[in-house]
């Protein structure tokens, strides 16, 4: 097993576990570890004391991991499968996770945390009659890195093999081939088209889904969503873009018939930027734009509270399932980011797009 | 404009929903012409059912101040600059009101305090259409 490839194994591992040990600090204050909790709560002693243990727990696992795991794959490189890598440090996270889901969820039922509590919701509808404007400009990088991808691929096309290898196995052997035409070469090119204008869609429906105000403070809330849907989106389309310059290096590597490591680790490099970029972001900006800073002269308090809204929320605040709300579209309550109601069927339509993408290089190839 | 409901009210949803409304177009944060989300848009940013929010458009257009259109969601019709209310309207609010004053006095309200109370409640009208924050 090589070097490089060593490093994405072990990258992948510890981004992975940053991602878990960071969770609790971009959550929206008031959500803990999935749990709907009043402002009163948030900095409370049993709460801070819940997101300590967390954090503890789960950098010792994943530090335990990377020391089991790393060995191994030096030891035994067969062993190594990239897209399981991860698995381990995620079912560590997700078992301490559910720990303080659990003990919060039972305080706050035990303690009544929401017998005095006024629950409303707020909208601003201004946020519909004068809306943020999408970034439409930041959708450009993504379709010049797709145009290199087809120049490049159109002017190499007539000096590529004659059989042209499609896959590597871990250790750099080749282990699918095809012989040369215009689908098994561009194949690469239509996933990446495909790829780009599926994330594009993606970050403009996300960009549109609903702002949850905090009715506590409608306007200072109505203005961090503002800010918040603006980055975000700029941030995804940034993300499409580096993942056409993985795409480009893939098929780089298939049209000269190379497999290269620097090569791929140079293709994977923005992508590993993006998503350390969008994890600075996240705990910067917090889901719905809760860690943004409040304007000074907003200093309003109407009284009301979130409502406790966990009875939508199954799988300890995972899935999102609300028959009665029309939206598809809904922020998460673990993580940063938008998830979908599972009880609107478009949700599931959705699910289908994504897998169409998935499946389409298998259907293009002869 | 911020649209805000109460969960714990005894008040209803769309009730809540309605009220809000003929509250924003009294003090003017609402004028003549301006628009609210489609009934689809209001209710998936509440959360709520379609139909409450349905509920509350339909009883704002029948008591004409809004129009619904498909597309572009709700329009309001008239605000206290469009003229006077039409003719049927001010029987219909007066037997209301007289409920209302009514409520006030079987608990013991006194007159001085209940016009105070409607003098208050008019100078917010007008402070907010002062100041359309």
């Amino acid at each position: 097993m090589s070097t490089g490839l060593l490093v994405i194994y072990a990258a992948s591992i510890a981004l992975i576990g940053v991602i878990a040990v960071l969770l609790p600090n971009f959550s929206r204050p008031t959500l803990a570890f999935g749990v709907r909790i009043p402002p009163e709560q948030v900095d409370s002693e049993f709460v801070t004391e819940q997101r300590r243990w967390y954090q503890r727990w789960v950098l010792a696992g994943c530090a335990a991991l990377l020391a089991v795991q790393l060995p191994l794959a030096l030891a035994v490189p067969e062993f190594v499968q990239y897209g399981l890598s991860t698995l381990p440090v995620v079912v560590v996270a997700g078992a301490v996770y559910y720990r303080a889901h659990s003990r919060i969820r039972a305080a706050k039922r035990q303690q009544g945390w929401y017998d005095s509590a006024r629950q409303g919701i707020a909208v601003d509808t201004s946020l519909r009659s004068d809306p943020e404007r999408f970034p439409w400009l930041w959708v450009l990088p993504a379709i010049v890195v797709l145009a290199i991808t087809a120049v490049i691929g159109i002017l190499r096309y007539p000096s590529m093999p004659d059989i042209l290898v499609l896959h590597w196995s871990g250790s750099g052997e080749p282990d699918r081939t095809a012989p040369k035409s215009p689908g098994s070469a561009f194949v690469l090119v239509f996933v990446q088209a495909g790829l780009t204008a599926f994330l594009v869609v993606l970050t403009r429906l996300c960009f549109g889904a609903k702002p949850e105000l905090d009715p506590a403070r409608p306007r200072g809330s109505a203005r961090q969503h503002r800010r918040f849907s603006t980055r975000t989106a700029k941030a995804m389309l940034v993300l499409t873009a580096a993942s056409g310059f993985t795409m480009l290096g893939a098929a780089l590597m298939v049209w000269w018939n190379s497999f290269s490591v620097p090569l791929l680790l140079l293709s994977l490099l923005p992508v590993a930027i993006g998503v350390v970029g969008l994890l600075v972001l996240s705990v910067r900006t917090g889901q719905g734009g809760s860690k943004l800073e409040q304007e000074a002269d907003v200093a309003e308090n109407t009284g009301y509270v979130e409502q406790d809204d966990d009875r939508f929320w199954l799988a300890a605040g995972l899935f999102y399932v609300n028959r009665d709300d029309p939206a598809v579209f809904v922020q998460k309550r673990v993580g940063f980011g938008w998830t979908v109601n599972l009880a609107n069927p478009k949700a599931w339509l959705l699910f289908v797009g994504l897998i169409g993408i998935a499946v389409l290089p298998a259907l293009l190839l002869p | 404009m911020i649209l805000g409901v109460d969960l714990a009210s005894e008040v209803p949803l769309y009730q809540q929903l309605r009220d809000r409304v003929v509250e924003a177009i009294a003090s003017g944060i609402l004028p003549a012409g301006s628009s609210l989300p489609t009934t689809r848009q209001l209710a998936s940013d509440f959360g709520i059912n379609f139909h409450t929010v349905n509920k509350a458009y339909d009883l704002l257009r029948q008591q004409g101040l809004l129009r619904l259109t498909r597309k572009t969601g709700a329009t309001v019709l008239r605000d206290a600059h469009t003229g006077p209310p039409p003719p049927d309207f001010l029987s219909g609010w007066r037997s209301r009101a007289r409920t209302l004053l009514a409520e006030a006095v079987a608990h013991g309200v006194s007159e001085a305090e209940l016009l105070e109370t409607c003098e208050s409640v008019l100078a917010t009208f007008r402070a907010e259409s002062e100041d359309p924050a």
